[in-house]
């Protein structure tokens, strides 16, 4: 079941950036990002990417749960997202304020909330509190929030990058 | 359901009456016509009297009770020959001395038939196997010979023909510790060859012996009835393990071959007298009855006579050190979820047993079922909620859920606490614990080692008992067959000397040297093509004049999972955190195992993880990446406060912006 979805929410995002991509620009472009907004998104790309290739991508080339190597990689990566959405948040956060201009406010927050949702249901089963059942629910949490924050960074990286 | 003579009860008149029979032909063929039609009505009556007395004409349907409370069995008792025993008495001038038999006697009452076919007498029946069990384990000391045996197909376990032994051989080595029925009765009904270790006609069945597990006190003394075994009394065995009499007359092993029951009894016949017994007047109530203090539910003092696993010895761990099963310290009782009905197919209790049986009440006597309850379709409320006897339902606190997917629970639950390498441990089967000996010690054979974590059939990691085969055998297409140890030691001749119980001193791992001499003598005397030695996790054989040894699959242990005892929650595996098995030094990975048995050097000796299959690059690294979950997790938990701070900074400044825009 998730895989089906996982595999047609990733095709719909790349439809919607190859979408956007193609539609005629109508407004002014934004500000050009500083060089440290710049490092702090492809860290974050970075961390995205790697966290779902081992993690959606196991989902959905295999039916094991996630081992080994793939593991600890999502692991790592899942630190440096971590690191580098906060980073993000915080260096990006100016363009889409309640007043700023910027087109894509939607989006950048969505990618912050569902972030937040991401990291907790991974960590929360790491602590002594929560039963196994509980910890089930929560992977399973995790796994859509992480499919839908995939989705939501791969619209957002098409409207920086077209932006530019 | 009917009480009928059922085909072992035939089974035993005819072993009984079949000499008789074969003395009354060899009359027959000298007789005359008219002796011949006397003989015939003599014959007919005889049989309608044996019709008469069989349980089938007594009743129709066995009686009930229907209740709770158990039956008072102060009953008549009757001997293998379907007549009732009376006890010496002035009244009585020719007392019983003939065997009593569970056989005639129990199966007036109780299904016998049905009951000969449950777990513990169907080995032989060819059915359904189940997960690989306990073997029994043929020791031969001269020649190091150490075989996992088992009539059932368990991967890694050899059939008995293997080891050169016929049923009634297979009886006498292990009848100590089997409840009769199987093989014990099966030497009739099979047609074996006739060798001179065959002795059924002069020892008799050893028939299934309901009272070594249903009496509810001590008053069965299998001890007793092991040493009547030994003695080659297999008929006579229960009666004085019963205390309802003694055993005189010559001891059945020390009868001849040609020794004829038929004429045991005959006063003219110049023959040693057999075993017969002596019954205690005592015993018998008035009526003739005995009284059995018999329950349906066996004490666990009755189970461990055959099922015990000890340390005492191998870890010099005293006997009162041990805890054992929290469930028995709770009050239950091993039947309480090893139960069965009529049909005695014990449930075995391990997760997939409910599947294989397609009956959902075995599924709930698993250590998941009674604790977790049971998510397969159809099951009824009462299983599927779990915690039936009152089972506590366990959260696994911050336990990833994928742990139940990969671990049966005996993994964290079950059997002693893992250590750097694992322990010796003797049990009842393999090294005859039960019965009295002064023999006994740390290094008494069997090595059987636990515990291993393996993979079971099922994928799950659980701990498992090895124990390595070590025996001599013929390699042909990379397959090798075990030779049978006489044969061995016929042609090893003085190569291996003899060992003993008593001689335990010689019972010295083999060199090279002797193990290429023997593997020489092998082929020189035609016992083997292409002889080889399996010991310690190797196969030896001699290449090109020189011994070579190698890794090979007739070689690995015989590895079964253990499921007692059971360690209390605050004991188990995990309660410590994640590191009690992901640490670079944790047992359930890198423990060593070494393989065990008479071997001087080069056995085999793998990491717990090399045993499954897994890569050790992976686990260590997987192991020390724990080192960094403390970091990962504040990493993560003031990123997560960060994010909901920028949130939060965001709402407040949209929302108060949205009102100040709206006041002005």
């Amino acid at each position: 079941m998730f895989r089906a979805i996982a595999i047609l929410g990733l095709l719909a995002a790349v439809l919607w950036v190859v979408a956007t991509v193609l539609r005629p620009q109508r407004k002014a472009p934004p500000a050009k990002p500083t060089g440290w907004q710049r490092l702090a998104y492809m860290a974050l790309l970075l961390g995205v990417g790697l966290a779902a290739g081992t993690g959606l991508g196991n989902s959905i080339v295999s039916s094991e749960a996630i081992g080994g190597w793939t593991l600890m990689i999502h692991c790592a990566a899942a630190g440096f997202f971590a690191v580098a959405i906060v980073a993000v948040g915080a260096l990006w956060a100016g363009r889409y304020g309640p007043e700023a201009p910027e087109s894509g406010a939607l989006l950048f927050w969505l990618m912050m909330a569902l972030s937040v949702v991401v990291i907790l249901s991974a960590v929360a089963p790491m602590t002594s509190f929560f039963a196994s059942a509980t910890q089930k629910d929560f992977y399973e949490l995790h796994r859509y929030s992480s499919l839908a924050l995939v989705v939501v960074v791969v619209l957002h990286a098409a409207r920086v990058v077209r932006a530019r | 359901m009917a009480v009928r003579l059922c085909p072992a009860s035939a089974m035993l008149v005819s072993a009984v009456s079949c000499e008789r029979a074969a003395a009354d032909m060899s009359s027959v063929r000298n007789a005359s016509p008219r002796r011949l039609s006397t003989m015939a009505v003599v014959l007919g009556v005889a049989l309608v009297l044996l019709a008469q007395w069989s349980p089938a004409a007594e009743q129709s349907k066995p009686l009930r009770t229907d209740s709770r409370a158990p039956f008072v069995h102060r009953i008549p008792i009757y001997d293998d020959a379907g007549k009732q025993i009376r006890p010496p008495s002035a009244a009585v001038k020719t007392p019983s001395n003939r065997p009593f038999s569970t056989l005639q006697t129990c199966s007036r009452c109780h299904e016998y038939d049905t009951i000969s076919h449950g777990w513990h007498f169907n080995a032989m029946a060819g059915g359904p196997s189940g997960r690989a069990g306990e073997p029994w384990i043929y020791q031969d000391l001269t020649t190091r010979t150490v075989l996992p045996l088992s009539y059932r197909d368990w991967p890694g376990a050899h059939h008995p023909r293997d080891a050169g032994m016929d049923e009634w051989t297979f009886v006498l080595n292990f009848g100590r510790h089997m409840p009769g029925g199987g093989p014990g009765v099966a030497g009739v009904a099979t047609t074996q060859p006739a060798t001179a270790t065959t002795r059924w006609h002069i020892t008799g069945q050893l028939q299934i012996d309901c009272l070594i597990c249903h009496v509810a006190d001590q008053s069965h003394d299998p001890v007793v009835r092991a040493q009547q075994i030994e003695l080659q009394n297999f008929r006579w065995a229960t009666t004085p393990a019963l205390g309802l009499g003694i055993v005189r007359g010559t001891m059945a092993r020390f009868l001849p071959n040609n020794w004829d029951p038929a004429l045991a009894d005959d006063p003219d016949s110049d023959q040693r007298p057999g075993p017969s017994i002596s019954y205690d007047a005592a015993r018998f109530e008035p009526g003739e009855k005995v009284f059995f203090n018999i329950t349906r539910r066996p004490p666990p003092e009755r189970c461990y006579f055959c099922h015990t696993a000890s340390h005492t010895l191998t870890e010099s761990r005293p006997q009162w050190h041990t805890p054992g099963d929290i469930h028995l310290t709770a009050g239950l009782s091993c039947v309480d979820c090893h139960r069965n009905g009529i049909d005695h197919a014990i449930v075995r209790g391990y997760e997939t047993e409910g599947l294989e049986r397609s009956d959902p009440m075995v599924t709930a006597m698993s250590c998941r079922g009674c604790h977790l309850g049971s998510e397969q379709p159809g099951v009824p409320p009462s299983i599927a909620l779990g915690g039936r006897l009152g089972a506590p339902k366990p959260l696994h606190r911050g336990l990833p859920a994928l742990h139940l997917e990969k671990l049966s629970c005996t993994a964290c639950h079950s059997g002693p606490w893992p250590q750097d390498h694992p322990q010796g441990v003797q049990t009842s089967m393999a090294h005859a614990l039960g019965t009295e000996s002064n023999l006994r010690d740390a290094n008494t054979p069997p090595r059987i080692s636990e515990p291993l974590f393996l993979r079971g059939a099922d994928g799950k990691i659980a701990p498992h008992r090895a124990v390595w085969p070590n025996y001599w055998g013929d390699m042909a297409d990379d397959v090798i067959s075990p030779l049978a140890p006489d044969k061995v030691r016929s042609a090893a001749g003085k190569l291996l000397p003899v060992v003993q119980p008593a001689n335990m001193a010689a019972y010295k791992p083999l060199s090279d040297e002797q193990v290429q001499q023997v593997l020489a003598a092998l082929k020189a005397g035609g016992i083997a093509k292409v002889p080889v030695y399996v010991s310690g996790g190797m196969v030896y054989r001699i290449e090109n004049g020189a011994l070579t040894r190698r890794e090979h699959p007739a070689a690995r242990p015989y590895t079964w999972a253990l499921g007692h005892d059971v360690r209390p929650a605050s004991q188990s595996l995990g309660v410590r955190g994640c590191s009690d098995c992901h640490a670079p030094d944790s047992p359930i990975y890198f423990g060593l195992v070494q393989a065990q048995g008479p071997v001087a050097e080069g056995a085999v000796s793998k990491l717990m993880l090399q045993l499954r299959g897994e890569d050790a690059t992976v686990v260590r690294a997987f192991a020390r990446s724990f080192a960094l979950r403390g970091l990962l997790k504040t990493i993560s938990f003031v990123a997560a406060a960060a994010l909901l701070l920028l949130l939060a900074a965001f709402l407040v400044r949209a929302v108060g912006g949205a009102l100040w825009s709206k006041r002005n």
